[in-house]
């Protein structure tokens, strides 16, 4: 197998064979049969032979069509040449057309989703000899990110008279995973890039390593080994020194699939999703197993585990956020935090708005895992091209209730323990993510003092 | 290359649909300089137009009756024998380009083997029609077949449409017919 991005996902298969539909007369059999009968009766009515090379040609197609009649037989199977992609990218997709007895015509026609923009035609018309196939290409262009599907297939076929035919139309199962276009999967991943952007991160266990965890009195059970000699003599009595080990860490991500509907929330998702992507592919680089959790109108879970499936797992998850049901109809059961390691590092991207989102995270922190929230902040409402937005009363309190609410569910987190950074518009992932690192350094100072 | 120039003619629609209107229209002129009637030509250029309308709104039923008009017009205008066999070859090849406007609408991608199966197909007919035009002609000009054939024929015509519309109809319930579950 090559890279990944050029393997071609499952494909959808239409039996043409034994399929009554496609059997059906055309009308132009209908219009070359009377023209047939009417010449004929003519010809001998008026008794004027000449009349016969008006129809002839068409006597002579109907009865060449009905001799040479045999029931349409074949196979047509559609498939993308890539399943994941970014948003500008170009796939094609490949409609493979296979027959042993041959047909006269086939038109194809594609019918893409929302998230699909033809590139060219979407439209062929091609004639398949037996025993071969044929072989269409078509092009198309990635839009918003999401997963993107073929709608529909139609297949229209005749034989080579045109007289006998059928259409069938089905929907494919081809599936095409729009990223966004800084979550490239089959980049690299530099391990070292992202080291230097959020250096090296600590375990929250302890056990043999090199990084000092704490200083303390000697208890029963502690290794003479872990003595530290200059403070006991200081102490006069045995202290020994703790250290973090020397092994990757668990992280979870959280992500808030929080409502799309307005341009300004799918920014905010967008980003949302991004940044939550980011965090995976960095972790997931420096060898730590990473988690998700995506909490919406459905909650996914993905438990933590190492490598690059589990990144392409959680691009699989994240993308489909783009096409969860309205989060505003929420009705789903609270996830059991339980499932979340008692050892990892909890990083939630989610505005804040919602208070179940910040029940959830209020939990997790009481369980005593380290938690951070990264709140994309979203563009202040303006006036477009000069026009000023109308607000109703009702509308302008519900969002100064909701600001309100978001800025008690926020402090109510700063008060348990959770470190929230605010993102802007403006700021890219990289240097929100370090702030997040920082943010993260000063909580362990402060609580180790 | 030709293909390609071709493909590019005639790969939208409606530009099928024109070329319907010109084959009728050169046909009539043909057909009335041969002819001594008067107001054949008008005739003909009616049902060349009924035509072109027929492509052009996608119905194969108006393209027909066009072409009975334009064959009441060529009988009318007692054209040489070889003026209206012309005339019936580009008859049909008409409703053939008809047909094909049809599939080439909104401007589709269209492989070289359509087209050469068209033109085969349409050669073959042609050539066919041809010879049994000949054969019948020559058949029909003896009077003494003529007093024969007259009435056989006529009963002969409807008989033989109706066996081959039933004939189609069986096989193709025999052959589509569901299979048994055992049989799978």
């Amino acid at each position: 197998m090559g890279p990944s991005d050029n393997f071609a996902g499952p494909s959808t298969s239409v039996r043409l064979t034994g399929d009554r539909d496609l059997a059906r007369r055309l009308p132009l059999f209908d219009v070359f049969s009377l023209l047939a009968v009417i010449g004929l009766s003519a010809a001998i009515a008026l008794r004027r032979p000449d009349i016969l090379a008006l129809t002839t040609p068409f006597v002579v197609a109907v009865a060449a069509a009905l001799a040479l009649w045999h029931p349409i037989e074949g196979v047509v199977e559609i498939r993308a040449d890539r399943t994941r992609i970014v948003e500008g990218e170009d796939v094609t997709i490949l409609v493979d057309v296979t027959s042993s007895t041959g047909i006269g015509r086939v038109e194809i026609e594609l019918e893409p989703s929302a998230r699909l923009s033809a590139v060219g035609s979407l439209r062929a018309v091609t004639t398949v000899q037996p025993g071969s196939t044929a072989t269409l290409a078509f092009t198309v262009r990635a839009g918003e990110w999401g997963v993107a599907r073929i709608n529909k297939l139609s297949v229209r076929v005749s034989d080579r008279f045109a007289m006998f035919g059928g259409e069938v139309d089905t929907r494919a199962d081809t599936t095409v995973t729009i990223g966004l276009p800084e979550d490239r999967i089959s980049a690299s991943l530099e391990a070292e890039r992202f080291r230097r952007i959020v250096g090296s991160h600590l375990s929250n266990d302890r056990g043999q390593g090199m990084e000092i965890a704490d200083i303390r009195p000697f208890q029963s059970g502690d290794s003479t080994r872990n003595i530290n000699w200059r403070i006991s003599n200081r102490r006069q009595e045995p202290w020994v020194t703790l250290r973090h080990p020397d092994r990757s860490t668990v992280m979870v991500v959280i992500v808030d699939a929080h409502d799309g509907e307005d341009d300004d929330q799918r920014i905010t998702q967008r980003r949302s999703v991004s940044a939550a992507m980011a965090l995976s592919r960095g972790h997931l680089a420096l060898h730590d197993r990473v988690g998700l959790l995506v909490v919406g109108h459905t909650v996914q879970w993905l438990p933590p585990k190492l490598g690059r499936n589990q990144l392409f797992q959680i691009a699989d998850h994240l993308v489909a956020v783009s096409n969860a049901p309205e989060a505003s109809r929420r009705m789903y059961r609270p996830p059991a935090v339980s499932t979340i390691p008692n050892n990892a590092i909890v990083v939630a991207v989610s505005p804040l708005r919602d208070p179940l989102m910040v029940a959830l995270i209020a939990e997790i922190r009481s369980r005593g895992n380290p938690v951070s929230v990264l709140v994309p902040e979203s563009n202040q409402p303006a006036s477009s091209g000069g026009r000023l937005r109308v607000v109703n009363r009702s509308t302008a309190q519900a969002r100064r209730l909701a600001a309100v609410e978001q800025k008690i569910g926020m402090q109510s987190l700063r008060e348990r323990g959770v470190g929230i950074v605010s993102w802007s518009p403006e700021e890219p992932v990289v240097t929100v993510i370090d702030s997040i690192r920082q943010l993260r350094l000063a909580m362990a100072r402060g609580r180790s003092w | 290359m030709l293909t390609w120039h071709i493909d590019r003619l005639f790969r939208s629609g409606p530009l099928a649909a024109l070329i319907t209107f010109l084959i009728p229209m050169a046909m009539a002129i043909l057909v009335s300089s041969q002819s001594d009637e008067e107001n054949v030509l008008g005739i003909l250029l009616v049902s060349a137009g009924v035509m072109f309308i027929g492509s052009l709104a996608g119905s194969t039923l108006t393209s027909g009756l066009g072409v009975v008009l334009f064959s009441l017009g060529t009988v009318v205008g007692e054209t040489p024998v070889a003026i209206t066999a012309l005339a019936g070859i580009g008859l049909y090849v008409t409703l053939i380009i008809h047909d094909l406007s049809g599939s080439f609408h909104r401007a589709p991608r269209i492989t070289s083997g359509v087209w050469r199966t068209a033109a085969i197909t349409t050669l073959a007919v042609v050539v066919l029609s041809s010879v049994a035009f000949s054969a019948a002609y020559a058949v029909a000009r003896l009077a003494t077949w003529r007093s024969i054939v007259v009435p056989f024929g006529v009963a002969a015509i409807g008989f033989a449409a109706k066996l081959a519309a039933d004939s189609h109809q069986a096989n193709a319930r025999q052959l589509t017919a569901k299979r048994q579950p055992e049989s799978r």
